[in-house]
């Protein structure tokens, strides 16, 4: 089975589908020379020996500029796929804090040896090398993170695609493959240029040889995906000293303590929640798919169901519901029997939300489509048992007295990450408990 | 002997099952198939305590009942495998079939007299339209249900398989679990292949898909095997295409390699639709046709997006609605099934009914990482 090279679709396309179909896979051309192609690609990377990460960084946050302006047409284009995301990410004010954090405070070390006083010497970070890049298919704007700091810390990148929306990346890379830009010195950083350091790939997902032979090459493995998915990359076999960074699958869940909430704020609580669950169709790992809720407020967690469900009428006119995929559809209607009577279900006519108050203490599904358990808890602290490691943001709602320890106990049973609610949709680091560009570097001192 | 029997008329239900399968025209089955379904709605509302609740959640009863079937109420393949949903006493359950679960918990079907007649039935009826009403040799390509453990727990496969030996006057199967898994015997196979091309008689390959076409055709084809069975001969095959998709064997190749290695006509080659929640409803197609609905049942397209009756040619969900379940509210059912309506009325065959093709199956949306979601948020110590 061959490794595809995908290029670029034509850029008159405008909407989906972004898949990978077999029609464009038979018009892509096939790598033979994998070996060959990676040694070209650690090739090109010697580009950024002249160009500095201050450079890099002016280069993003100018095509941000662009990407969000009337005459890109990429706000419209890639609306649906998380562009709103991406642009504030590649800003320079998001980038730069992300590199200083990742490089010890000094971004410039990239570059040159900088003195780190603590350490009592010079180091510099250098690119590990190749970065192979295993995307997943649920949110496309992601390989595009995982990408852009692939390319921050100089590394040469190949991208293994996913079928499902696997065009997106290269469409949107292409955009920036086209940029140009003058720096404050007069230096042209050329998009081309950097682009001779990235290639996206597609192989099927059971042509172990293919992927054999790409991780075989790899300095870094980055592997996005379902358990499945990242274990099938994980036993791949690799280079002793090289490098994983693994982002598999999470669930994020809401907890609302009883004196947060009154019937002055409910609704706006609700609508909070309802957009956290709403953005990306409720596919990020940063989605909620619970909340608990404590008893013994001033409102009752099934009043606080109620309120959600309204919520989540509102938020479908602000935010329009993508088409939904058979599986989610016929999972959203399962549900919804399984509970209408072992619980209360809200829910819109079609497949477009639902809210789900339950008292079971089992398990709970997380199906994704917009659909949201409320389950009521008598302490706070019930909701630890929820939390194992895989959870991933935790939106909380509670007074500032039992914040913090509950916060430590939350922690210590696995969450990488606690938030306001309405904030659990952003995307920022320590990203599921780390920060990707410290380990795609590798340090040098000088003494 | 024609083994289609035939009953005295009691009720709706059975007048319906009067009618052959493809004789109806829409104007003539609703008169009959409306007041079958309100008839077996009442019987299931009055008996399943379950069903009865469900109804009632989704604003309906007998009472509030409307003309047109996609307003009824469905129930989700799924609630079928989390309880054992029965509308009749206990001890009237003579069977239970359970399907194949490939993952999670398998629906099971419990099967009274009545359900059990009314099936066969319905079953005889469209399996004789597509391969005639006589017996005539079968050669199974599976293990010999003899080999199960219970009478009264029947997997839902040998189920299916016992509906088409009503048209069997011998049966032969070349399967043989070894070693956890099943084996195919090729040299009893393709003797057995020989006497029939030889003796001319008409004789009927049976199969599930998949099986059928790796471990028989495609083998046949790879040793450059090749048979001549009479013109009559056909090939029966039952269950999804998806396993040999992924394989990326497509239809008009499954097709084409039958065709060549058995010198069968495309149009001997008839495919079987049905799933266990309603065991003895039948839809076939020969060769490249859409399969045909038959009198006893209605298909409903469902939109993913809206769950209302999707248009013609559009893929959605596929319900099906049909009187036929008697001891377990098996009456209108949302399948994980994708499917369209490509036609209506009476097609090239003289067959009245809605045509549809099954696309695929509504996968559970794979648990992706950022990472997507895990599959559920599972409390500690579970």
């Amino acid at each position: 089975m061959p490794i595809y090279k995908i290029e670029a679709p034509n850029d008159g396309r405008t909407r989906a589908p972004w898949d990978l179909t077999e029609n464009i896979l038979q018009s892509s051309p096939k790598i033979v020379d994998w070996e060959g192609v990676a040694l070209g690609l650690k090739d090109g990377a010697r580009v950024f020996d002249g160009i500095t990460a201050g450079e890099l960084l002016d280069f993003f946050d100018a095509a941000a500029l662009y990407l969000a302006s009337t005459e890109s047409g990429s706000l419209e284009k890639y609306a649906s796929l998380g562009i709103s995301f991406l642009i504030p990410f590649l800003r320079r004010t998001n980038l730069e804090r992300l590199l200083r954090i990742s490089l010890k405070g000094n971004p410039a070390c990239m570059d040159t040896f900088v003195r780190l006083e603590d350490l009592g010497k010079m180091v510099m970070a250098r690119p590990r090398g190749l970065i192979v890049h295993w995307l997943a298919g649920n949110v496309p704007a992601l390989g595009a993170v995982s990408l852009v700091q692939g390319i921050l810390t100089k590394n040469a990148n190949a991208v293994k695609l996913p079928q499902e929306n696997g065009l997106f990346l290269p469409s949107f890379f292409n955009r920036i493959a086209r940029f140009e830009h003058q720096t404050k010195r007069g230096r042209v950083v050329s998009g081309k240029d950097l682009a001779a350091a990235v290639i996206f790939l597609f192989c099927e997902k059971d042509d172990v040889e293919s992927q054999r032979r790409m991780s075989l090459t790899s300095d870094v493995r980055v592997a996005w995906g379902g358990q499945e998915a990242v274990e099938n990359v994980l036993r791949l076999p690799k280079k002793q000293d090289a490098e994983d960074v693994v982002f598999g699958p999470k669930y994020s869940l809401a907890a609302i303590g009883r004196e947060a909430l009154d019937p002055a704020g409910l609704d706006a609580v609700a609508l909070r929640l309802a957009m956290d669950a709403s953005v990306f169709e409720q596919r990020g790992c940063n989605s909620p798919h619970a909340a608990f809720v404590e008893t013994g407020g001033k409102i009752s967690p099934f009043e606080f169901a109620r309120a959600l469900a309204s919520a989540m009428e509102k938020t479908l006119r602000r935010i329009p519901r993508q088409p939904v995929s058979a599986g989610e559809a016929y999972a959203v209607v399962s549900l919804r029997n399984k509970y209408a009577l072992e619980g209360e279900v809200f829910a819109s006519p079609g497949t477009e939300w639902t809210v789900i108050y339950s008292e079971e203490k089992a398990s709970l599904p997380a199906c994704g489509g917009r659909l949201v358990f409320v389950r009521p808890i008598s302490d706070i602290g019930d909701v630890i048992e929820h939390i194992r490691p895989g959870a991933q943001t935790l939106g909380l709602l509670l007074d500032d007295k039992r914040r913090i320890p509950f916060a430590e106990k939350a922690a210590a049973a696995g969450i990488a990450r606690i938030t306001a609610i309405g904030k659990m949709s952003l995307y920022d680091h320590p990203w599921d408990g780390l920060f990707p560009m410290e380990r795609f570097v590798r340090w040098v001192s000088l003494e | 002997m024609n083994p289609i029997e035939s009953r005295p008329v009691q009720n709706a239900i059975d007048r319906l099952l009067t009618c052959g399968p493809f004789e109806l025209e829409d104007k003539d089955k609703a008169p009959l198939f409306g007041p079958a379904m309100a008839e077996a709605f009442r019987h299931h509302f009055e008996h399943n305590e379950f069903f009865r609740a469900w109804c009632l959640k989704q604003n309906f009863s007998p009472e509030k009942k409307s003309e047109d079937p996609a307003e009824w109420p469905y129930l989700p393949s799924a609630a079928f495998k989390r309880r054992n949903l029965i509308s009749v006493p206990a001890g009237d359950i003579r069977s239970e079939v359970r399907s194949s679960a490939t993952t999670g918990a398998p629906s099971v079907i419990s099967i009274d007299m009545m359900t059990s007649r009314r099936q066969s039935l319905a079953s005889a009826r469209v399996i004789a339209e597509y391969i005639g009403h006589h017996r005539r040799p079968f050669l199974i390509l599976d293990e010999d249900p003899a080999a199960s453990a219970s009478p009264r727990e029947i997997s839902a496969r040998s189920a299916a398989t016992r509906g088409f030996l009503l048209f069997a006057d011998s049966v032969e199967y070349f399967l043989k679990e070894e070693d956890g898994g099943f084996h195919l015997d090729d040299e009893k196979l393709a003797k057995s292949l020989a006497e029939h091309e030889r003796s001319g008689r008409e004789v009927c390959l049976f199969g599930f898909t998949y099986i059928l076409y790796a471990r028989v055709i495609k083998r046949l084809k790879e040793a450059k095997a090749s048979f001549r069975l009479p013109d009559r001969a056909k090939i029966v095959h039952i269950g999804g295409w998806k396993k040999l998709e992924s394989e990326r064997v497509t239809r008009p190749q499954f097709l084409e390699d039958c065709g060549r290695v058995l010198g069968l006509k495309e149009s001997n080659i008839i495919d079987f639709y049905g799933f266990t929640e309603q065991m003895g409803l039948v839809y076939a197609g020969s060769g490249n046709s859409p399969k045909v609905v038959p009198a006893y049942s209605e298909v409903v397209i469902r939109d993913f997006d809206t769950l209302r009756p999707a248009k013609d040619g559009q893929a959605g969900l596929i319900q099906i609605l049909t009187p036929l379940p008697h001891s377990y509210p098996g009456i209108s059912v949302l399948t994980d099934d994708v499917g369209r309506i490509v036609g209506r009325g009476r097609d090239e065959a003289g067959r009245w009914g809605a045509r549809f093709e099954i696309l695929g199956r509504a996968e559970n949306a794979e648990a992706r990482g950022c990472g997507d979601l895990m599959p559920e948020i599972r409390t500690r110590g579970q």
